[in-house]
């Protein structure tokens, strides 16, 4: 049988290959080996029923989430590109709330990089759970809104975020600094054990604090200063500082 | 130093190594602006002041090389057409919020994946020139991009995690471009916000600005098109195509020389545009003689007189002799003319009003607009919400284009009545005798029972169009149920309109050429 | 004897130019529309004159009057060194009363009356100039004879058989109009190329008529009596003295034109050396992802008339999906034998994917039938030719984009699959979107 492809049997092409080249495959590749691990974690979590927010089953979770993590090497731009990609997923791969929070905050946990900077102003999402645990030495920013308890179970390390945070913030610190620069949601600090935990905007309700420091502006709303006419728990009086449309990126 | 003649002499070379682009041969100029390059229509223009700065560090071939290779990859890789270009520029702009530092954000894009391209793909001075451009932060964050992933020290300067970030971006996937982008500028948006702050105006890139200058009114023409079909909603396409008003009316886009381009209205235009009917052929019918065709051997049962003596070489035997085939011949037929269309719009409060939302029953009205303008006929515009208290936009007939679709595009808002002395009086002006008549309206009209018995009455065609099923829709059909010219189509979805517009005036077509011979589709000789 | 080769035919080429040259300045005046390497040309002429040169087959096209058969009839009298009158005598009109008698050949009436059948050929047969005026007025079983017949280089009739040796094809069409039949697709798939005669231009139309007939130039009564006389003594079948009527006006055209005419021999070297051109592999690649995308249908296998692609295919970006019909096995040939001889009229050694981008929108334009939106998105563009070859030309340019950005990727897939399929080796290839990868992976049984 005659080969119609002969003429191209010497073909040596004379393209470059350049390090693009080789940073995009080796990108794609780690990506490749957290969407699989990610998938991993969520069919194994599923039978747990993790997203039944009970502090056992997280901690389970979270536990599952670094064994996954174990054997990818992966730097702090894959943890941002892992964020972009469950982001626009859909199908298989479609971030379920609290294990996709679990195991971003897990990825930022054992990165390399001490230093994580998360832009999730473009995301549609609101990751819950970003920080998690994040250790001592460690710090965290988070450029737009977040989800639900954000900082929970901080050990030590450092976490900001410039937008708005949702509910729980901060729920069961133990150690570190949590600063929000807008507006957190219902039952900040609830079972907070220690750490500071700064809220710029406003707090909308405060939870069950046990220890530690809790500021809404200026102002230190746990424990409560005993000149301060406001009380644990109740509103502050000061106008509420409201998240303009377009973020504003604070010049360091 | 002569440039031309440096180009004249690398440009047969040049142009081999990108597969002889279809571009004029490049020329030599001052340009005021400090960029290196101009493009405006195929033809690239180098800036001599550039050149001779670039020369004292490089032979001047290599710098003539390395300019051309950047310009003819524009046209031949990125974004090699204005749709993409428009695509590009939309992307960054959703992702940046303002005018000035999108358009910088989309030069710099496309200077890169060009660069890129260029340096992987082909043997070319370009890193040599980066070297030695010089420029601003962004500049010089660029250059160290090309540092990181050429593996080149072009002694950029850049903050290194930004670079990191840069490089990860697949810019030679085309099918990736639009999520590049996004990432692009949301990376670059800092120092592009610093840059615009700093310069106080923005300044180009230095090796050139890609503005719609590059491109010919032909390809500003496509890219409108294809983007109109390609952005979700008319706010997405207004907002882009708004900040290239001043380039689109120089170009005559829009209503002529001095009057501003109504985007909304271009859409619509463009977007109706892609939805097209097929024209037909010149109208044959059968002359109803019969005239020769071909030879078939004679049979003996057969008649004599079609015999032809010459090849039958004189003999009358069978099989032998030769009779003619004959059969009918064609010729022209009359050549039905269009009927004019008198276009009647509801734009009550219950319709989408088009400045908002695409409004499908604006977009089928336009199409039914193509289809009439395009074989010539004129078309009236009956734009009406509750007519009786004014609320109504009437156009008599006409084929400005521009105007009908201006018509189409008014939204009133208010009730629903059809005030049919205005449709009556605006259907006499009419040129042909018995326009087509399009009513596109979701029904809920206060005087409807006038409207039926008026629709039933009039002459001419008439194509009923109606969003969703009500009491009035049943009753419309009931009462023209029977009617010989009249048909009614309910719409579902509204994306259905244009299609069931389609559909009608091209059965409509159908019928008027109903003679026609039916030829191949492909036969145009 | 490689560089007398290269001697001749450097020679030969600038016989060719010299008579190109001399047709567009006192002939056929046009405007130039097509550049070739900075040298402007006229399409209709230079691919008229390629198409006499290689024996090809050409579809002249345009409104009547804009020089369609005055074109192909003036670069066959100085290709084949025929005076006009000749020619003229072996034109074949369409119209419906043609006979195959009357184009072909006819029986020695006297003869046939003493029982002897001897045919007298045409001169339409006999010569190996054959123009067809106005084909689409014939009956389609005459086209069909002349087309079968060309193809073949053969004629018969009453059992007889003539063979010509070297011959070349041009049939001109009006666009439609009255009285006009229809060329089928499988007849048009039998020309080579289709090229439009456009009008000049104001400016240079009104040089026409204002010197003497331009005509006049190429007639030469003497040997026009000669050639006649030697066909009618030659008539059936036997040697005929045309070389000396040859000699005769190739004579007098250099004395009065001063332009120096092909012999026989040159030009079949000539059609030798363009035939043994080689062909560089990215245009190897580019005409492979070309006939990739006229002939492929990841639905039904290949594209077929009446088989259209439905909506959402995967493929929807490439022209597979704009096409109704598949692309016969006459394209790739007919691109061959025109881009060939295009790089050897630039004297380039070798054939590269600027001819064959060159050539391709007229070896296609009449071969495609597209879809009803596509032609209708083009048909509102600006252009300086008929739809069909806007249509082509447009395509061209498509594929031609993917290839420039595919094409190292391509040409290693192509690369890969020789290996492939010689050592059966177990070699990944690289995957990619276009459907020439879907192609290789057929050939190589992996599909």
């Amino acid at each position: 049988m005659v080969n119609p492809f002969q003429a191209f049997r010497h073909y040596a092409g004379a393209r470059r290959e350049l390090p693009l080249d080789r940073i995009i495959a080796q990108r794609d590749h780690v990506l490749q080996q957290l969407l699989q691990g990610y998938q991993t974690f969520v069919e194994e979590e599923s039978r747990q029923l993790v997203w039944v927010v009970e502090q056992g089953a997280l901690s389970r979770a979270y536990t599952t989430a670094v064994d996954v993590l174990q054997d990818i090497h992966f730097t702090v731009e894959d943890v941002e590109d892992m964020c972009t990609e469950l982001d626009g997923a859909s199908g298989a791969t479609t971030p379920l709330g609290a294990p996709s929070g679990l195991f971003i905050a897990a990825m930022c946990n054992y990165t390399e990089e001490r230093d994580i900077t998360l832009n999730l102003r473009s995301m549609t999402r609101r990751w819950p759970f970003l920080g998690y645990r994040l250790p001592g030495g460690r710090r965290l920013f988070l450029e737009g809104d977040v989800g639900d308890f954000v900082g929970a179970l901080l050990e030590g390390g450092e976490v900001t975020v410039t937008g708005n945070a949702g509910n729980y913030a901060g729920i069961g610190m133990r150690s570190g600094t949590l600063q929000i620069d807008y507006s957190s949601g219902k039952n900040t600090g609830e079972g907070m054990r220690g750490g500071v935990l700064r809220v710029q905007g406003r707090i909308a309700e405060l939870g069950k604090v046990q220890q530690g420091a809790i500021f809404e502006g200026d102002q230190q709303v746990f424990p409560a200063a005993p000149e301060s006419p406001t009380t644990s728990g109740s509103k502050s009086s000061r106008p509420e500082r409201v998240r303009p449309e377009t973020v504003q990126r604070k010049t360091s | 130093m002569n440039w031309q003649d440096v180009i004249a002499d690398i440009w047969p070379q040049v142009r081999r190594k990108h597969l002889w682009p279809e571009l004029a041969v490049p020329l030599v100029d001052d340009i005021e602006m400090p960029v290196a390059m101009r493009m405006h229509d195929k033809q690239i223009t180098l800036n001599v002041a550039t050149c001779n700065t670039l020369a004292e560090h490089l032979p001047a071939a290599t710098v003539a090389e390395a300019l051309l290779d950047h310009g003819i990859s524009h046209y031949t890789r990125c974004p090699w057409d204005f749709a993409t270009h428009l695509q590009l520029y939309s992307t960054a702009k959703a992702e940046l919020g303002r005018k000035s530092l999108a358009k910088l954000a989309t030069d710099s894009f496309i200077d890169v994946v060009a660069n890129t391209s260029c340096v992987k793909n082909l043997p070319t001075p370009i890193p040599d020139i980066y070297r030695h451009l010089g420029g601003g932060a962004l500049e010089g964050a660029l250059t160290a991009l090309y540092t990181h992933i050429w593996g080149m020290d072009l002694q950029g300067s850049g903050d290194p995690a930004l670079v990191r970030r840069l490089g990860r971006i697949p810019y030679l996937d085309r099918q990736q471009w639009m999520s590049s982008m996004r990432r692009f500028s949301r990376l670059l948006q800092p120092l592009l916000e610093e840059e615009t702050r700093q310069q106080q105006q923005q300044t180009p890139l230095a090796l050139g600005r890609h503005s719609l200058d590059s491109y010919s009114p032909e390809d500003v023409l496509k890219g409108l098109q294809a983007f109109a079909q390609q952005v979700p909603d008319i706010q997405q396409f207004r907002d882009t195509v708004s900040d290239f008003t001043e380039d689109l009316a120089r170009l005559g886009f829009g209503a002529g020389r001095g009057r501003s381009v109504d985007a909304d209205v271009l859409y619509y235009i463009q977007l109706a545009q892609t939805y097209q009917l097929p024209i037909r052929s010149l109208p044959m019918e059968r002359s109803g003689s019969l005239e020769p065709y071909s030879h078939i051997p004679w049979e003996a049962s057969k008649p004599v007189q079609d015999i032809d003596v010459w090849t039958s070489f004189g003999k009358l035997l069978p099989g032998v002799s030769q009779t003619w085939v004959r059969r009918a011949g064609s010729t022209y037929g009359q050549r039905e003319g269009t009927p004019d269309c008198l276009v009647m719009l509801d734009s009550s409060g219950s319709m989408t009003n088009p400045r908002k939302h695409v409004s499908f029953a604006v977009l089928g009205a336009g199409c039914a607009v193509e289809a009439y303008l395009r074989r010539e006929a004129h078309v009236a515009v009956y734009n009406f919400s509750d007519a009786h208290m004014d609320g109504k936009t009437v156009l008599p007939f006409g084929a400005n284009r521009q105007a009908i679709y201006q018509g189409l595009c008014v939204y009133h808002g208010g009730g629903t009545s059809l005030r049919l002395r205005d449709v009556e009086a605006l259907r006499r002006t009419a040129a042909s005798p018995v326009p087509d008549l399009l009513l596109i309206t979701d029904m809920q009209i206060t005087n409807l029972e006038e409207v039926i018995a008026y629709l039933t009455g009039v002459d001419g065609r008439i194509t009923v169009v109606h969003i969703g099923e009500n009491n009035a829709t049943n009753r419309f059909r009931q009462v023209t149920r029977h009617h010989p010219r009249l048909c009614v189509f309910t719409v579902q979805d509204c994306q259905d309109i244009p299609q069931i517009v389609l559909g009608q005036v091209q059965s409509y077509f159908a019928m008027s050429s109903h003679r026609v011979a039916s030829a191949p589709s492909s036969s145009w000789l | 004897m490689r560089n007398s080769a290269v001697r001749n035919s450097k020679d030969s080429r600038g016989k060719v130019r010299a008579i190109y040259a001399f047709i567009n300045e006192h002939l056929y005046f046009s405007r130039p529309d097509l550049n070739l390497h900075g040298e402007p040309a006229n399409a209709t002429l230079l691919l008229s004159l390629l198409t006499a040169l290689t024996g090809g087959k050409a579809l002249v096209i345009g409104e009547p009057g804009l020089g369609k058969t005055t074109a192909a009839e003036y670069v066959c009298a100085m290709v084949y060194g025929f005076p006009l009158g000749v020619i003229w005598s072996s034109v074949v009109g369409g119209h419906p009363e043609q006979t195959e008698e009357k184009i072909v050949g006819r029986p020695d009436l006297g003869k046939l009356n003493q029982g002897e059948e001897v045919v007298i050929w045409s001169h339409f047969a006999r010569l190996p100039v054959k123009i067809v005026d106005e084909i689409n007025r014939l009956p389609e079983t005459k086209q069909s004879l002349i087309l079968d017949g060309v193809e073949r280089g053969k004629w018969e009739y009453l059992n007889q058989s003539l063979i010509n040796d070297e011959f070349c094809l041009f049939a001109t069409a009006n666009y439609q109009d009255q009285g006009t039949n229809t060329l089928v697709p499988p007849l048009l798939d039998r020309f080579d190329i289709v090229v439009e005669s456009k009008h000049p231009g104001a400016n240079i139309a009104s040089l026409i008529g204002q010197d003497r007939s331009p005509e006049t130039i190429l007639r030469h009564p003497a040997s026009e009596e000669t050639f006649l006389t030697a066909l009618r003594d030659g008539r059936n079948g036997k040697q005929d003295p045309v070389a000396q009527a040859h000699k005769q006006f190739a004579k007098a055209v250099q004395q009065h034109c001063g332009v120096t005419l092909l012999s026989h021999a040159e030009r079949q070297t000539l059609r030798q050396d363009i035939a043994a051109m080689e062909v560089d592999l990215a245009a190897n690649a580019f005409i492979r992802m070309v006939l990739s995308e006229l002939s492929f249908c990841c639905q039904y296998g290949q594209k077929r008339s009446g088989e259209p692609c439905d909506e959402g295919c995967h493929y929807t970006g490439y022209l597979c999906y704009e096409v109704n019909n598949c692309a016969s096995n006459r394209l790739p040939g007919s691109i061959y034998r025109y881009a060939r001889a295009l790089a050897w009229w630039l004297g380039h050694d070798r054939v590269e994917v600027e001819h064959v981008r060159l050539v391709l929108p007229y070896a296609m334009a009449h071969r495609t039938q597209w879809r009803e939106s596509y032609l209708l998105t083009r048909e509102r563009e600006r252009r300086q030719e008929p739809l069909m070859l806007h249509a082509a030309r447009q395509a061209t340019a498509d594929i031609f984009r993917r290839f420039h950005e595919q094409q190292h990727d391509v040409m290693q897939a192509l690369s890969l699959a020789a290996h492939c399929l010689e050592n059966d080796a177990d070699i990944a290839l690289p995957q990619g979107d276009h459907p020439l990868y879907a192609e290789i992976r057929r050939d190589l049984g992996l599909e």
